[in-house]
């Protein structure tokens, strides 16, 4: 047998954990400033460090920089371990690290300028979005071909965590990024309306599953037995709940739109993966805990094992509170409350941020050589942010539930009990003073653990890690001949080829062929698994064996959902766009719509009334699809820290937005939303206009050519009307101000549409 | 059975797309689920201890 001496690249790692401790105290100083801003709105000191323009940047930071550069840290140092070879390409590895801190760097400049596609945790605009997909390529390559190079035969359960975040961030984000540029720095997303919306929140949730979850759970797989000194509870549970979990994860994200006016068929398929999803995320959460049964001892002296069972139970409690909340009459009271935020950070500080630094106290020594400098520190740090995590989650949980309680209230006269909104907002603000005072202990246990960090590779020297392995002969793998044509996979074929014939069928045919077919598929499936002899590899052994077979496997297990989801979609907007009566917008309303979604104004306005008597008091009509048909990007919203603004046109006056927008507390007393003074001397640019109506027509809107020609021009006319209202009520403001755009895109919400004779509007449910 | 067909088609006429989907699932499930629980546990003891095997031959 010929062994050889490795060296593992091991310099990747350590940048990588640099740039996460590094961007992770950014992204979450970014949020503390974004908290205290929404406490005390005279935090918001100019334009470029609004609560508008800081959310995204918080985000992206949260979930790219610190999550994305932990991630890879974990990758490169376990994978390299796990297949026994050093990685492929050290040139590739360093593109990918030069490159991923380059976007990083631009979403920080770009963001808080404004530059954004207005789609969350995908704001980045094109050319940053080409750049991620081109350094994601790369990542992919070196890892594939390090896989491909290996020395050890299997593949073990954190590496296929691995390939499905690898696989299915690529089509997550080529998709939902695909837009039509108007120049450099501007574009308008190819997908509109509830089409948008289904995609957006297919990205937004799988970002959520492939980003922050599958690959920490194989970080879990590797770096919990490491610290436990004792293997994983049960690898058979980790084979089925990886599979469970790509599968039915991709299926939630209608779950971020339930009693919108997505289809009802889409937001039942969204409720019902979303709470199957709690099994196998509590296969990974139960994997993860009993795996330190008997060694409960080590629990208590060892900080590593504090921050990854604390992880791990927080993982288990955000993945209870997700199906929960993905039931239809839960989110009728928590969507766009505060509920979701504290849920979301649950997971985020809990679970990603927990595990972090639980990796990061256990690599840290190991990559310099030395110990951990102080135990201490690191005990204190596990205090500082579990205390932080519970003051922030549970006052989110009190101000969701009480806002979302106090909009639906009634009063005994059938009328609502709170009609002000601001009276709403009112009642929760010692809640985000809770919630700053939760997010800043937090980020001060983060600072600490810097500190320790830094102390610790101070004490030692960089250090690559060196093994003894044997060379793995290169046996012939099976053909694939051989591969394909199993019982098995001929079996699936069979299945396949039984439904497709039940398309020849009626619709009872079709439901009882398919029902049939499922039968089938289970006895099939466990006569085949009972039959097969002892001894013989079973073709799951082979393909574990055969990772660019695993790998396109698991692409079609994530495509399945999504193709699912989205193509019924398009064929429903495809026939919504020949019988549509919903006017596209002029393009003066268009330029003010691009002033919104750069203010970030969508972070706190939501522009969809769900079909509910107390929305309906409080808005009016509920919003159909029609009336967002043209919205590239779509603007339903995700939280309401203001009002729902869907059928604000004409609700007041132009002069009440005027004064609104200058200074929102003249109007609004109590309110937190930022001053947006600097409208009324920003000027459109005129030159642009055109431009932009050309690009909305290139996906879809229909814009006849004549209105493309004469776009400058009708904004002209537009801003002279709204200016000449604005006079009679004793104003005077440049007809070429941002100002005039943004109160001519806001008095045209609601009043552009005429429902579709066929569009019927229930009480229950959505609008199809 | 035709009442319940017809609420699920009510919905769209491509409701049988998802079912296909989840059949597929289903069967890949559980065919997943009865080979892992045939093997017995120890058949996966040399491969769960992989993470552990580099601390013995790293230097």
């Amino acid at each position: 047998m010929e062994t050889r001496t490795l060296t593992y690249n091991d310099r990747i790692s350590r940048q990588f954990v640099w740039a996460s401790v590094g961007w992770g105290l950014a992204a979450m100083l970014v949020g503390a400033v974004a908290a205290l801003q929404l406490a005390f709105p005279q935090g918001n000191l100019a334009s470029w460090l609004s609560f508008g323009r800081l959310r995204p940047l918080h985000t992206n930071a949260a979930i790219f920089a610190f999550v994305g550069n932990m991630i890879f840290a974990g990758i490169y140092y376990s994978t390299q371990r796990l297949v026994k070879a050093r990685l492929a390409s050290d040139k590739l590895g360093s593109i990918h690290f030069w490159g991923w801190q380059a976007i990083i760097l631009s979403a920080l400049i770009t963001l808080p300028l404004g530059f954004t596609q207005g789609k969350e945790y995908a704001e980045l605009e094109w050319p940053v979005d080409i750049a991620i997909a081109a350094v994601w390529v790369i990542f992919a390559i070196n890892f594939f071909w390090t896989l491909a190079r290996r020395n050890e035969k299997h593949l073990y359960v954190a590496i296929w965590f691995y390939i499905a975040t690898i696989v299915t961030v690529a089509v997550l984000h080529i998709v939902n990024s695909l837009a039509i540029p108007v120049d450099a720095l501007k574009s308008y997303s190819i997908f509109g309306g509830a089409q948008d919306a289904l995609v957006q929140w297919w990205y937004g949730h799988n970002a959520v599953a492939f980003f922050l979850t599958t690959p920490v759970l194989g970080i879990m797989y590797y770096f919990l037995p490491k610290a436990a000194d004792r293997p994983v509870y049960s690898y058979r549970l980790s084979i089925i709940h990886f599979w469970a979990l790509i599968f039915v994860y991709i299926w939630a994200g209608p779950h971020h739109l339930l009693n919108t006016a997505l289809p009802d068929w889409a937001q039942t398929l969204g409720m019902i993966f979303s709470i199957m999803l709690w099994a196998p995320s509590w296969g990974g959460m139960l994997n993860g805990l009993l795996t330190l049964r008997g060694a409960w001892d080590k629990v208590r002296q060892d900080p590593v094992l504090k921050m990854f069972v604390a992880g791990v139970t927080f993982y288990g409690m955000a993945t209870f509170e997700g199906p929960l909340l993905s039931i239809k009459s839960v989110s009728s009271l928590a969507h766009y409350t505060d509920w979701i935020v504290g849920h979301v950070h649950a997971g985020a500080l809990g679970w990603n941020g927990f595990m972090a630094a639980g990796m990061f106290y256990w690599m840290v020594p190991r990559l310099y050589g030395t110990r951990l400098y102080s135990r201490s520190a690191a005990n204190a740090h596990f205090y500082l942010g579990t205390l932080g995590i519970l003051l922030y989650v549970v006052a989110m949980w009190v101000s969701g539930v009480t806002q979302g309680l106090m909009w639906k209230a009634q009063n005994p006269s059938g009328g609502l009990m709170y009609p002000s909104f601001v009276e709403t907002l009112l009642a929760i603000l010692p809640m985000y003073w809770v919630r700053l005072t939760g997010g800043t202990l937090y980020l001060a246990g983060m600072a600490l653990m810097a500190w320790n960090l830094w102390k610790t590779a101070r004490s030692g020297k960089a250090v690559d890690g060196q093994a003894e392995v044997v060379i793995l002969p290169r046996t012939p793998q099976p053909p694939w001949a051989k591969l394909l044509f199993q019982p098995a996979p001929l079996f699936v074929v069979f299945l396949v080829g039984m439904v497709l014939a039940a398309g020849f069928l009626d619709a009872i045919g079709t439901t009882g062929l398919i029902l049939l077919a499922a039968l089938i598929a289970v006895l099939g499936g466990s006569i085949l698994s009972l039959t097969r002899k002892d001894g013989e590899p079973g073709w799951h052994h082979m393909l574990e064996g055969r990772p660019l077979l695993f790998t396109v496997l698991s692409v079609i297990a994530v495509l399945i959902g999504g193709i699912a989801e989205i193509v019924p979609t398009i064929v429903m907007q495809k026939n919504d766009e020949r019988t549509a009566t919903t006017h596209p917008y002029r393009p003066l309303e268009l330029e003010g719509r691009d002033v919104y979604i750069r203010e970030g104004c969508y972070t706190c306005h939501s522009q969809m009334i769900r079909p509910s008597i107390a929305e309906a008091q409080r808005y009016g009509e509920p919003s159909t699809m029609a009336e967002s048909l043209w919205d590239h990007p779509f603007q339903w919203g995700s939280k309401r820290t203001g009002p729902d603004l869907a059928r604000v046109g004409g609700k007041y006056p132009s002069s009440w937005h005027y004064y609104h927008l200058l200074d929102p507390r003249s109007t609004s007393p109590g309110s937190n939303m930022p001053p947006y003074a600097f409208l009324e001397t920003r000027k459109v640019d005129g030159t642009r206009t055109r431009g932009k109506v050309a690009a909305m027509q290139r996906v879809g809107v229909p814009y006849a050519d004549a209105e493309v020609a004469g776009a400058t021009l009708d904004a002209s006319a537009q801003a002279t009307e709204i200016t000449a209202d604005l006079k009679a009520a004793g104003i005077e403001v440049d007809p070429e101000s941002e100002m005039v755009a943004v109160i001519a895109y806001l008095q045209s919400l609601g009043k552009k549409a005429r429902p579709q004779v066929a569009t019927q509007v229930t009480t229950t449910g959505g609008a199809r | 059975m035709r009442a319940l067909a017809a609420e699920l088609y009510a919905g769209s006429e491509l409701m049988g797309w998802p079912l296909l989907a989840l059949v597929l699932f289903i069967a890949v499930f559980a065919a997943a689920a009865v080979r892992v629980v045939r093997r017995g546990r120890s058949a996966f003891d040399e491969v769960a201890r992989l993470p552990l095997e580099d601390d013995r031959h790293e230097r």
